[in-house]
């Protein structure tokens, strides 16, 4: 499924975008690039499954337009796959601020998958816990990726 | 009586490695799948002109044999990397220069099966077939494509069968991304004319590409429970070995900066290289290219992270 926004302008506060699915070359930013111009903007990006190659070329050029913009953006809970984008690539994350990021668990005792969130301000690799229960079976989910490489981008 | 049957001698191999038990080891972990191993502390094989199929147990070199190594920019024989320890900056200059071959050590040496397919088609220059790379027995899906439109509804079915194979989801987002890059690739860089130039390379990748009929790419996938496998084989055969070994070079030192790294080039297959297990190229040029994908799908997404990348270059001699 390519990327498809869902948008929301509170009275107050940033205005927010939720992105889902992937990006790839055909991914149309217009909308929200506009909603930089016209104020603070908050991007959610849990659900971003997939992202390919000539989509971090239209995502990087994507975070320019932002970054011109006179207003701030941040992300918000940055999907694993778009975790990977911003320790692989440089400038990945343009001049936003990136708050959030999605921890992915997985257990091994019933292939269930589960997230929890971590706030980036002052965290560290330390606080990344690797295990959970897991919520479909009560045995164990471990944190699903090398945990002193997956906050890489922030110390860049 | 019945005749006497002989079996014919392996060829065995030349394993290079200056640490006589660490050495020992791996050529007896060799030798059980490819027969006769001769073990050598110096670099001097890979410049006999008739030696066999060379391989190098890397992380066992010393750093003057691996600088020796990295200035060597051709040599006469086929040369096999091992190596257990990811040392991306060594790999990426090796690659900017000659390496084709380099294969992850495990426990017990590397992957029987990798083995055996590599020292096969590097004997026998039988380089074609996913085949090679899983089990006896695993049934390929192929699927012809014509244009470039058809894309997302292949890969609409390829997320459909990992899905019903059970396939984490962060694994499956990966075959799903190399599968985008393989046809992406086959459609928009692959097609040359008969003058050389490339008619779709420069398109923009949403403007559709529509081949001749026989001209169709093949998308080929399937697991065998451990691996899964994606291919894409071309009719052009028009990938230039030089750019892929920078793309690797590349791909092995990590970090990617678009600004810096050429505007972008090669960003495809270094999107590739990141997202696989083993990443193999077969080139017969002016005729077929085929790329092969294999991600371990045996354990969850941080097994596939914490092991290492195999890569495999093969290019038939043309007879031009």
């Amino acid at each position: 499924m390519s990327l498809t926004w869902s948008i929301q302008t509170p009275e107050s506060g940033p205005a927010i975008a939720r992105a889902s699915g992937r990006v790839t070359e055909g991914v149309n930013f217009a909308e929200v690039i506009a909603l930089a111009e016209a104020g603070p903007l908050a991007l959610h990006l849990t659900e971003v499954s997939q992202i390919s190659s000539t989509g971090v070329r239209e995502w990087i050029l994507f975070m320019r337009a932002l970054s011109e913009k006179p207003h701030p953006v941040e992300l918000l809970e940055v999907s694993p796959t778009l975790v990977r984008q911003l320790n692989m690539i440089a400038n990945f994350g343009g001049a936003a601020t990136i708050r959030s990021v999605v921890l992915p668990y997985y257990c091994d005792a019933c292939g269930n998958e589960q997230i929890q969130i971590l706030e980036l301000e002052g965290a560290s690799s330390a606080d990344i816990a690797a295990e959970q229960p897991c919520e479909a079976c009560g045995e164990t989910a471990e944190f699903d990726d090398i945990a002193q490489n997956y906050l890489s981008f922030a110390s860049r | 009586m019945p005749p006497a049957l002989n079996a014919p001698p392996p060829e065995g191999l030349v394993l290079i490695c200056p640490d006589e038990v660490a050495g020992g080891r791996l050529a007896r972990a060799l030798q059980r799948t490819v027969g006769p191993v001769s073990l050598s502390s110096s670099l001097a094989p890979l410049s006999h002109a008739d030696a066999p199929v060379v391989a190098v147990y890397y992380d066992r070199l010393s750093p003057e044999q691996r600088d020796a190594l990295g200035r060597m920019n051709s040599t006469s024989t086929p040369l096999l990397l091992l190596s257990r320890e990811h040392q991306p900056d060594a790999f990426a200059e090796l690659f900017d220069s000659r390496a084709d071959n380099l294969l992850v050590l495990q426990e017990n040496g590397p992957d029987a099966g990798d083995l055996l397919a590599t020292l096969c088609k590097l004997r026998r220059g039988e380089i074609f077939g996913m085949e090679k790379y899983l089990r006896w027995g695993v049934e390929l899906h192929p699927m012809a494509l014509r244009s470039s439109e058809q894309r997302p509804a292949a890969l609409e079915t390829l997320n459909t069968y990992a899905a019903s194979l059970g396939v984490p989801s962060r694994l499956a987002g990966l075959i799903g991304t190399v599968a985008d890059e393989f046809m992406t690739n086959a459609f928009y860089n692959a097609p040359v004319r008969a003058d050389r130039s490339r008619p779709y390379n420069r398109r923009h990748r949403t403007e559709t590409v529509t081949l001749e009929s026989d001209q169709q790419i093949e998308l080929r996938y399937g697991s065998d429970g451990v691996r899964f496998g994606v291919s894409v084989t071309d009719p052009f055969g028009s990938l230039e070995p030089a750019r892929i070994h920078q793309a690797l070079a590349r791909g092995f030192r990590g970090v990617y900066n678009l600004d810096t790294d050429d505007g972008g080039a090669g960003l495809g297959l270094y999107h590739v290289l990141n997202s696989l297990s083993h990443f193999v190229i077969n080139i017969d040029p002016g005729n077929r290219t085929e790329m092969i994908g294999l991600i371990d799908i045996s354990g969850a997404f941080r097994r596939f992270a914490a092991a290492g990348r195999s890569f495999n270059l093969f290019v038939l001699e043309t007879t031009e």
